[in-house]
């Protein structure tokens, strides 16, 4: 049932915005270090345009920048355009999605639900257990004193827990991915041989020359969703020198080469009053610049701050200065709550993907 | 002479297509009749497509987007104003189709009752 109040006299054109497990920060995981070259940086290269895209390692057109940076510019056609919505609303699921973590879907730069058992989570009356009350998200537990034999005990449960995908990730996907690849490569051969031996006598083509772009084609999409894989399952670091809380459980870095090239996070390179200006903006500057925790904004939330970059962390204040009403979305019947939330194929498991389209439906204004 | 408004939605990530966000659609449309609220689920960046990233994908369902508009004003629908919705890749695509068409001056045309 919905209930709205329509303003007479309120000319809106642009009415609700919404998105839905959208990677607004894109998807790297948020990493320190080596970590970050190999699986964030050069990994990503390799990528499609929307796997560069998402990464953050694409320069888009002559301004240098990557294009999610662009999407977030106070100055850019596309911020301007999203700043004429009426209602701007995002969800985001916090646990479970694989392909698009919480902070990025929720535009944060704290993960509070890394670890569900050390938090208290209020959800919003008439949705639970699925929508969130987005003011309180989660509030750490207070810490209880563990025994050496639980904690002992704990982490053994916690690799246990981890061990099917470990040993998906590890041994079945890499072996399955030779296999197939390995095949592929074999049925395209004897198909060829066939077709070959079929017209002997006639010119012969050289057929592995269309067939191979295909093949690297097919290479380069495995190569994709191996790495995605790979990405989903490394673990979110923090920046350095906070305080290490049991719920947050920062992971302090010995390595203090952060220095990856990235831009600094408050760019104060000259903002060209062009009254015309096109959405691009002059490249900023190329300084290598560490990223203290101290030097942003204080994080006032019980949660340390993930190991983002100066970028996104200038896109998270950009996006914020424009304002989003997010909602935080508790799947827990579904494995893979990015399809579930907007029950992406009909399913029993997704069916807490009506709540969310239910609170969705609720606040939508037409 | 009838007021529409049109809700556009996008499709989703990496090997979306169109169908991934038919729960979206008919939940809507439980909602609000056809006389209310139009209806498009964007299908031009289905399968391959959401390889080619964010700008083509924008591109596209600003084409998409802007042709709808022109059909419904063909039918002699006038659109009141335009929500939009992204899932997953599908809701960076919108914000570029945004500002596309927020710079073609395509929301310009919307007439909103005064």
């Amino acid at each position: 049932m919905i209930v709205h109040v329509l303003h007479p006299g309120v000319t809106h054109k642009l009415q609700n915005f919404t998105t839905f497990a959208s990677p607004h920060l894109g998807v790297r995981t948020p990493l320190l270090g080596w970590h970050n070259q190999i699986f964030n940086v050069l990994g990503a290269r390799t990528l499609s345009t929307s796997g560069q895209q998402l990464f953050l390692v694409d320069s888009f057109r002559e301004t240098g920048r990557p294009l999610l940076s662009l999407l977030a510019d106070p100055q850019s056609i596309f911020m301007r355009g999203l700043s004429a919505f009426r209602n701007r609303s995002l969800y985001a699921n916090i646990v479970g999605d694989r392909a698009v973590p919480f902070y990025t879907a929720m535009i944060t730069r704290i993960d509070p639900f890394v670890d569900l058992d050390a938090v208290n989570i209020t959800y919003v009356p008439g949705y639970e257990d699925v929508i969130i009350d987005s003011d309180k998200l989660a509030i750490p537990k207070p810490e209880q004193p563990t025994t050496y034999y639980e904690s002992l005990v704990g982490g053994a449960y916690k690799i246990l827990d981890k061990a099917p995908l470990f040993l998906l990730f590890t041994a079945v996907i890499p072996i399955g991915s030779l296999v197939y690849l390995a095949n592929s490569g074999v049925q395209s051969f004897m198909s060829a041989q066939r077709i070959k031996d079929h017209e002997d006598g006639k010119a012969g083509i050289d057929r592995g020359a269309y067939r191979f772009p295909l093949m690297i084609e097919g290479l380069r999409r495995r190569a994709e969703s191996a790495l995605e894989n790979i990405n989903a399952t490394q673990h979110e670091e923090y920046l350095p020198d906070q305080p290490i809380t049991r719920s947050g459980q920062a992971q302090q870095t010995e390595d203090t080469s952060i220095s990856d090239g990235y831009v600094p996070v408050h760019d104060h390179s000259s903002q060209n009053g062009d009254a015309k200006s096109s959405w691009l903006q002059p490249p900023p500057s190329n300084e290598k610049q560490m990223v203290e925790a101290k030097d942003l904004p204080s994080n006032d939330s019980p949660f340390p701050t993930l190991a983002l970059t100066p970028e996104q962390f200038a896109m998270i204040d950009s996006l914020d200065n424009l304002g989003f009403t997010k909602h935080a979305v508790h799947i827990h019947k579904a494995r893979h709550s990015h399809a579930a939330i907007i029950i992406r194929t009909p399913r029993d498991a997704f069916s807490e993907g009506k709540i969310v389209s239910r609170h969705w439906l609720e606040r939508f204004e037409v | 002479m009838r007021s529409a408004n049109t809700s556009d939605m996008t499709t989703p990530s990496l090997w979306g297509n169109p169908t991934h966000l038919s729960h979206v659609a008919s939940s809507l449309r439980g909602e609000f009749s056809e006389d209310i609220l139009q209806i498009l689920v964007a299908k031009r960046n289905s399968g391959n497509f959401t390889y080619d990233g964010i700008e083509l994908g924008g591109e596209r369902l600003t084409n998409e987007i802007e042709n709808e508009l022109a059909e419904l004003e063909r039918k002699g629908k006038k659109v009141k104003n335009i929500s939009l919705v992204g899932y997953s890749l599908g809701g960076l695509v919108a914000r570029y189709a945004i500002g596309l068409l927020y710079s073609k001056g395509v929301f310009d045309k919307l007439q909103p009752v005064v």
